[in-house]
């Protein structure tokens, strides 16, 4: 099936069709996948105004795929002779044209028809038993999103698998089986389906049946683009041998490295080695505090948590970055794996690893040191020259910073980030929670209108410019915000609590 | 199975449905709930949890099928969960004291606010409590039996399933009230063999006229999550009153929906329900009331306040046991003290011995003393557990005599000299004992020496009284420390990034684990200030002799 385009019914027109006057039969969906029956859409200015009994939601058109209107007035009000004439003969606007009511009627009807199929096609595909399932040359895709963003990440898929064989000269065996891609259509169908546990947001499975798991973050497509990265990095390395097991530093922090990537998707070029700007926070944390990772320790350790990867991580661009370290690193990586020289020992089932001992050696072997303490120096230095680049780090920084308390640094963060030109919706929204806490609810308000500007069908984002509003000054408008958000969603106790509408018992 | 599959069972359904008559001998019939069922024949009832609030019957099948792939076994089993349309919105059911539900206007003392999200029908179930494996409806079909609307719908457990890939077959029949849906959990290996069990049983399902007067009273158990207003400054008499109240309600509920083959009694301190050997029942109760008479003897005065009454709950075996355990996601209840055990026949009946004095030692210190139980250090808590935990009752006593695995982990730990002084275990923080390599001898040695401190430490007059002694101090540190936090003037903030960043710099160096280590410090300078290198090692020259 192919995402249908944009399906816009003129305002000034009234289906003929057995849609009209149905209640609850106007439907929107989203290019994300997501759709959602309203009991009344209308074509507003640039958008759609879906009509809630507490109020009404606006959806720019740009985020949607199909929109369903039952009660498009077909009332059209004349402003000049010649339209005034037209409707004297019979005939309507339609599409730029005057048409006869009759004609006009049947193709909408007909067009309406098309759009109801379409949504309800694409609705279907996002149940697992009806998965898309697509190949190319060396992926199978079973997935749930819609087939047209996929696609995007088939062709992504494929030339990562390309450049990074072709870079690391890994040789591929042609019985290799294609490798199973599960993409899934948002975090929670993700977590139900792939039986993945919470906090894992993507996974390669090494053992058979060999499969690759993640979904698609419709707020933070970066995110997306990580993970993916990432976890195909496992699978390639895995190609490497499959009979041997990466220690974490090694092999989670190739993945975060490869994680950062870029993707053209105009050009269809993949770049590397940007920062990993998530994990710089963490960095930044730890250096702040005066807690260096040693390397030597690092290396050792057969476990690996969110701080240990970001010092993974930044010890690999580290060397994968320099001059004079980065080829024989990669040398290094594969030799742990391939080379007859590097002692391995049983690891499970059938994999062997090697100890932290003998990783040192072949280390300090393959990049022409004698010890380390030189090299974690280095590291070191390079990792306070670090610095955050984009809105993405600034947001987390952000993040981070509200955390621990420093709210003045967070607060000039989020306006970095926003600067900077994030489209998160979720950074709108908690920067105009910030902003709250900080005694400016005016331009809170206009913090949390950005979110739902950008994610208009959250209801939290509705509560938060709820009470923005109320604090502004704004009691009735505020009132019907929340009122709003609740009617959104209406079983999250969370947000009822919030929106001070929760039943209280008496023990 | 296909969509085509499910409607070839349905009309066999439709056409045998009117024909079969309930089998008389074991039909189930739910007045309260609405429903009658014939469950498969030899599955056996299990009972429900005292906190369930969606689960209204459960049968654990005879049979355990083998998984060929994955190695392990499963034992199948069908429950009968209830979605009454009137508890979906937040907080529904629930109302004031006036019976009715109101907006939120200054919570009093006895409020609740309720945060439990209720679930919305079965698949919203499914989503939020299974926790088997990765999973999706494979297949759906709506339909009619007789006048009454019901979905079939057949779930798949695929990916991440490491007991073996599995399959749900459910029935969801839709009152006027709301809905009802029966389900079996299946190995897919054995799918096909089940499958006219299933459907057999399926088949006698039947709504049923609900009768409101068996709902009873609301037992007014406090059930999953909320926040409960309660007096900061309630009495210990107070608080006595409101645990005696809620160990009665699930005391009450407790026997009320146990199943006919199960017995209950009632002891000093607790309530046992027993489907075991009623040998074994009059073990478990006379172990229970014996290490509860040991924790009143020796701790007694630690507190002021009432410690709840427990059930016990014995299980005819550990599948059983597993069974009973498999529950909603939001059936616990903060007043809810029980301890679940069962008959084993392969020789770890000693672990639930273990098992069961631990509970009851945790659960006794949280209710005399919370503030003890909340701050007590994690070498005292483990080194309790163990001590009680391990005790044999013989001849009306217990006997605090180390196990096997204690004796041999001592043994070891002595020959690879993997022991701390007895004199830095007083002072060692969770991240001391448990993150380093000799975690496990510390563990045994910990114990050890509590072995030691109760046994012929006892003659030494400081050792006779050093846990109590230990534990008055901790008490008195916790005081002080709550009325200094309550005195220290906030600082006015950081007006400055430079400034904030000084602050976090503090904060980080007082991290929890920094907290422990003073906290531990205080007290130990309160509880051994006055001991001299001599007892020292004297404590330990006489651990080591006894240990060896």
């Amino acid at each position: 099936m192919t995402i249908p385009f944009l399906r816009r019914i003129p305002a000034a027109l009234t289906l003929a069709c057995g849609l009209a006057g149905t209640a609850g039969a106007d439907a929107i969906q989203f290019k994300d996948g997501r759709s959602y029956e309203v009991s009344k859409i209308v074509e507003g200015e640039g958008g759609y105004r879906l009509i809630y009994g507490a109020g009404e939601v606006f959806v720019k058109k740009e985020l949607v795929s199909l929109v369903l209107m039952s009660d498009a007035s077909g009332n059209f009000v004349p402003k000049t002779d010649e339209e005034r004439a037209n409707l004297d003969k019979g005939l309507v606007p339609w599409k730029g044209k005057w048409v006869a009511k009759a004609e006009r009627d049947k193709q909408a009807a007909k067009e309406a028809d098309e759009a109801k199929k379409a949504m309800e096609e694409a609705r279907k595909h996002q149940e697992w038993r009806d998965r898309y399932i697509d190949e190319t040359a060396h992926f199978r895709f079973e997935y749930t999103i819609p087939k047209e963003k996929c696609k995007e990440y088939q062709v992504l898929m494929e030339t990562y698998f390309t450049e990074f064989t072709k870079k690391w000269g890994i040789r591929v065996d042609p019985k290799q089986k294609k490798l199973l891609v599960c993409f899934y259509h948002d975090q929670e169908y993700y977590y139900q389906v792939s039986g993945a546990p919470r906090g894992a947001i993507g996974y390669f499975r090494f053992v058979e049946p060999i499969e690759l798991n993640f979904y698609y973050d419709r707020n933070d497509e970066r995110l997306t683009l990580d993970v993916m990265f990432h976890e195909t990095n496992h699978y390639l390395t895995h190609l490497i041998n499959t009979k041997f097991h990466y220690p974490p530093w090694v092999n989670e922090s190739l993945a975060e490295y490869y994680g950062a990537s870029e993707w053209d998707p105009v050009k269809k070029k993949m770049s590397i080695g940007h920062i990993q700007e998530g994990r710089l926070v963490n960095l930044i944390d730890a250096v702040k505090a005066d807690e260096m990772q040693g390397l030597e320790e690092m290396i050792k350790m057969e476990q690996f948590d969110a701080l240990m990867y970001a010092w993974g991580w930044s010890f690999v661009h580290f060397l994968m970055e320099h001059k004079k370290y980065s080829a024989p690193f990669q040398k290094f990586y594969l030799a742990l794996a391939q080379d007859k020289n590097v002692s391995r020992q049983p690891h499970f089932a059938e994999f062997m690893k090697v100890g932290g001992d003998e990783q040192i050696r072949v280390l300090k072997q393959y990049l022409g040191l004698k010890d380390l303490k030189g090299l974690e120096k280095e590291w070191h230095e390079y990792v306070k020259g670090l610095k955050l680049t984009s809105h993405r780090g600034y947001e987390e920084a952000a993040q981070w910073a509200d955390r621990w308390g420093m709210k003045i640094k967070a607060g000039r963060f989020y306006r970095t980030a926003i600067a900077e030109g994030t489209k998160n919706p979720q950074t709108f929204d908690n920067f105009g929670e910030w902003l709250q806490r900080d005694g400016n609810p005016a331009e809170a308000v206009d913090m949390h209108r950005k979110a739902i500007e950008l994610d208009p069908m959250n209801a939290y984002y509705y509560l938060h410019l709820g009470q923005a509003m109320e604090s502004a000054g704004d009691k009735e408008g505020g009132e019907a915000m929340k009122k709003l958000a609740l009617e959104l969603e209406p079983n999250d106790p969370w947000l009822a609590f919030q929106a001070k509408n929760t039943i209280i018992r008496a023990k | 199975m296909s969509r085509s599959s499910l409607s070839l069972v349905l009309g066999a359904i439709l056409v045998l449905g009117a024909a079969l008559p309930a089998s008389a001998q074991t039909l189930h019939v739910d007045k309260k709930n609405g429903f009658q069922v014939v469950p498969p024949k030899g599955w056996t009832k299990v009972p429900i949890k005292v906190e369930e609030r969606w689960i209204a019957a459960k049968w654990l099948s005879d049979k355990k099928y083998d998984d060929k792939e994955s190695g392990f076994s499963h034992q199948p089993m069908m429950k009968v969960m209830i979605f009454d349309r009137s508890k979906i919105q937040p907080g529904g059911g629930s109302t004031d004291s006036a019976g009715g539900a109101k907006e939120q206007e200054g919570p009093k003392v006895g409020d609740k606010i309720d945060l439990t999200a209720p679930y919305l029908d079965y698949k919203d179930y499914l989503k939020r409590n299974f926790n088997e494996g990765g999973w999706f409806v494979s297949a759906e079909d709506a339909t009619k039996m007789g006048s009454t609307p019901v979905t079939m719908i057949e779930v798949k457990v695929e990916k991440l399933t490491y007991t073996g890939k599995k399959r749900l077959l459910a029935w969801v029949f839709t009152a006027d009230w709301g809905d009802l849906a029966i389900e079996v959990d299946s190995l897919e290996q054995s799918f096909d063999k089940l499958r006219p069990i299933i459907l057999g049983a399926y088949k006698t399902f039947k709504l049923i006229p609900r009768d409101p007067t068996l709902a009873g009273e609301d037992p007014g158990i406090d059930v999953g999550g909320g926040i409960r207003f309660v007096d900061p400054n309630e009495t210990a008499e107070q608080r006595k009153k409101r645990r005696q109240a809620a160990e009665e309600a699930m005391f009450k509920k407790a026997v009320s929906d146990l199943p006919s083959e199960w017995s209950s009694k009632r002891s000093a301190n607790f309530l046992v329900l027993n489907h075991a050997n009623p040998k074994f029942q009059e073990k478990v109760l006379a172990h229970a009331e014996a290490v509860r008479a040991w924790l009143d003897a020796n701790f007694g005065d630690v507190g002021d306040d009432y410690v709840q009454k427990m059930i016990i709950r014995i299980c005819k075996n550990r599948d059983e046991e597993m069974a009973f355990r498999k529950g909603s996601g939001d059936a616990f209840s903060i007043d809810s003290r029980e301890a679940i055990v069962s008959e084993n026949k392969d020789g770890t009946s000693q672990f639930e011995f273990e098992y069961l004095g631990q509970s009851i030692m945790r659960m006794w210190f949280h209710d005399k003393n919370a503030d003890l139980y909340d701050a007590m250090p994690q070498w005292l808590e483990r080194g309790l557990s163990q001590y009680i935990g391990t005790a044999v009752l013989k001849g009306g006593r217990l006997d605090f005599s180390p196990d096997t695995y204690e004796t041999e982990r001592i043994r070891e730990g002595r020959r690879m000299s993997k022991f701390s002084p007895v004199r830095d275990l007083f002072q060692m923080t969770g991240k001391d004992l448990w993150s380093g390599e000799n975690a496990r001898y510390l563990d045994a040695q910990i114990a050890s020496v509590f072995r030691y401190v109760y046994g012929p430490g006892r003659a030494n007059r400081k050792l006779s009284t050093l846990i109590k002694d230990y534990i008055t101090q901790l008490l008195a540190v916790v005081q002080e420390n709550e009325k200094a936090a309550r005195a220290e003037v906030k600082a006015e903030g950081a007006k400055t990034e430079e400034e904030e960043e000084e602050e976090f710099k503090k904060r980080r160096k007082q991290d929890w684990s920094a907290k422990e280590k003073e906290f531990l410090k205080q007290v130990s300078e309160k509880v051994f200030g006055g001991w001299t290198d001599g007892d020292w090692a004297g404590l330990q020259k006489g651990w080591e002799a006894f240990a060896k």
